[in-house]
């Protein structure tokens, strides 16, 4: 029938969440309700960094003209300065792309005709971009942003994109009235 | 002598959860819940009069009430379910579908499993079907409780001590109903004492959580759409009074 070892992973991984989310809730008292508790009003936009800022982090026209001044000890502090720009583009790029995600999961509990097929399909994009913007903060240690600035802007436009559908989602959601009331 | 006592104090422990479910009116609020405490209850000072008074029958009066039990367990996931996302029509369907999955993917792993090897039938025991049953509600909980933690739903003290309680039982039945099979093993008789001695645990969360009533949180959306109307009626109220006003004035002049 299911497995002795099917069973016991499950029973295991069952114990293990339990203990975790026991753990987490002692320790965090009011993080209850909240990964769901952002403080803005439905519809009300989030932005994100401009595609022209992304494609300037990541031009390659500005590491030339430090290398242009032939200064070593320049062209090393402008690496690194730019490398940790990107790095933190990455990082709010990943937090914004969460908060997305929050507020998507805010609005879709509510909501009374949600769909599991559109709402698999959020869900593998946004883990699709999670692994981009972590692909993304390994290639930037590795190689530079100046390599990367197609990738940077790929992503950047897919976030747009993902977020002003999701923005639309939740606005529709929001308009149709949840009455929270649907008999289970 | 040890496991007297766990045994005398689980039922105790039973009893008072029973008083405090009264005092405190969860009953109205839980009923499967109360109505599962309520049959371990009772099964539990069954099973001790029949351990002591005619102890040949004491196997099959445990593996009776033992199967019954299991079904009233399945009333208690269902009712953490009804509950808990009573006020989340989009969670909920959710996990209608996630459940759904699990109980056909467990109904068609052992129908398959009994169309390969019919003899399943003939030399499984009933541990075999609880451990089956038991597994089956260790999935659903688990399904239940990643969709809560990823829908972020705010629990309420009652129910996450409910919740919690029942999972860390099912879980360690299931771990139990694997391993204890053979009643002559060494670690049979450390899970004589485990478990009725984890199962005293669970009681312990169940009392702890469930001492008085505590609600849910409402959901932001509808604290939201309750501001909403209160200022759509304030309005309408401030209309009316200005319509009244011109009404007034039209008949005077």
């Amino acid at each position: 029938m299911i497995g002795v070892w099917g069973a016991l992973a499950g029973a295991v991984v069952l114990l293990l969440v339990l203990l975790a989310w026991a753990w987490a809730e002692a320790w965090s008292k009011d993080s209850r309700s909240d990964w769901g508790a952002s403080n803005q009003e439905p519809g009300e936009s989030v932005e994100a960094c401009s595609p022209e800022i992304v494609s300037q982090i990541f031009s390659a026209a500005d590491s030339k003209f430090i290398s242009g001044l032939e200064s070593s000890g320049l062209e090393n502090l402008f690496r690194r300065e730019r490398t940790a720009v990107a790095l933190h583009w990455v990082h709010e790029t990943s937090a914004f792309i969460s908060k997305i995600m929050r507020r998507h999961l805010e609005a879709s509990r509510m909501s009374a005709d949600l769909e599991i097929a559109t709402e698999a399909r959020i869900f593998l994009q946004y883990a699709r971009l999670k692994l981009y913007c972590g692909i993304l903060f390994v290639l930037i240690g590795l190689l530079g942003p100046q390599r990367l600035a197609g990738t940077a802007l790929y992503a950047e436009r897919f976030i747009q994109r993902i977020g002003e559908g999701l923005a639309e989602f939740q606005l529709a959601a929001h308009l149709r009235e949840p009455d929270g009331s649907e008999s289970l | 002598m040890l496991g007297l006592i766990i045994w005398w104090s689980g039922i105790a422990l039973e009893s008072f959860l029973l008083v405090r479910g009264f005092a405190g009116r969860l009953w109205a609020r839980y009923p499967a819940f109360y109505a599962y405490i309520s049959f371990v209850w009772l099964q539990s000072l069954l099973r001790f009069s029949i351990f002591h008074s005619r102890p040949q029958y004491y196997s099959a009066i445990y593996w009776i009430t033992e199967g019954l039990g299991v079904l009233a367990g399945c009333a208690v996931v269902f009712e953490i379910y009804r509950v808990g996302l009573a006020a989340y029509p989009g969670t909920a369907r959710m996990a209608r579908n996630l459940l759904g999955f699990v109980f056909a993917l467990a109904s068609t792993k052992a129908l398959v499993g009994a169309w390969n090897d019919p003899r399943w039938w003939l030399i499984s025991t009933t541990m075999d079907l609880e451990r089956l049953l038991r597994t089956v509600q260790s999935f659903a909980i688990l399904a239940l409780v990643v969709l809560f933690l990823f829908y972020a739903i705010p629990f309420g003290r009652n129910l996450r001590g409910i919740l919690l309680g029942y999972g860390v039982f099912v879980g360690l039945s299931v771990i139990q109903l694997t391993f204890v099979t053979d009643s002559s093993s060494r670690f049979h008789n450390f899970w004589s004492y485990a478990s009725p001695g984890s199962y005293f645990i669970v009681l312990g969360v169940w009392a702890f959580h469930l001492w008085s009533y505590l609600p849910n949180s409402e959901p932001k959306g509808a604290v939201r759409l309750e501001e909403q109307y209160q200022r759509v009626a304030a309005a309408t109220a401030q209309r009316l009074r200005e319509a009244r006003g011109f009404l007034a004035k039209a008949v005077r002049s």
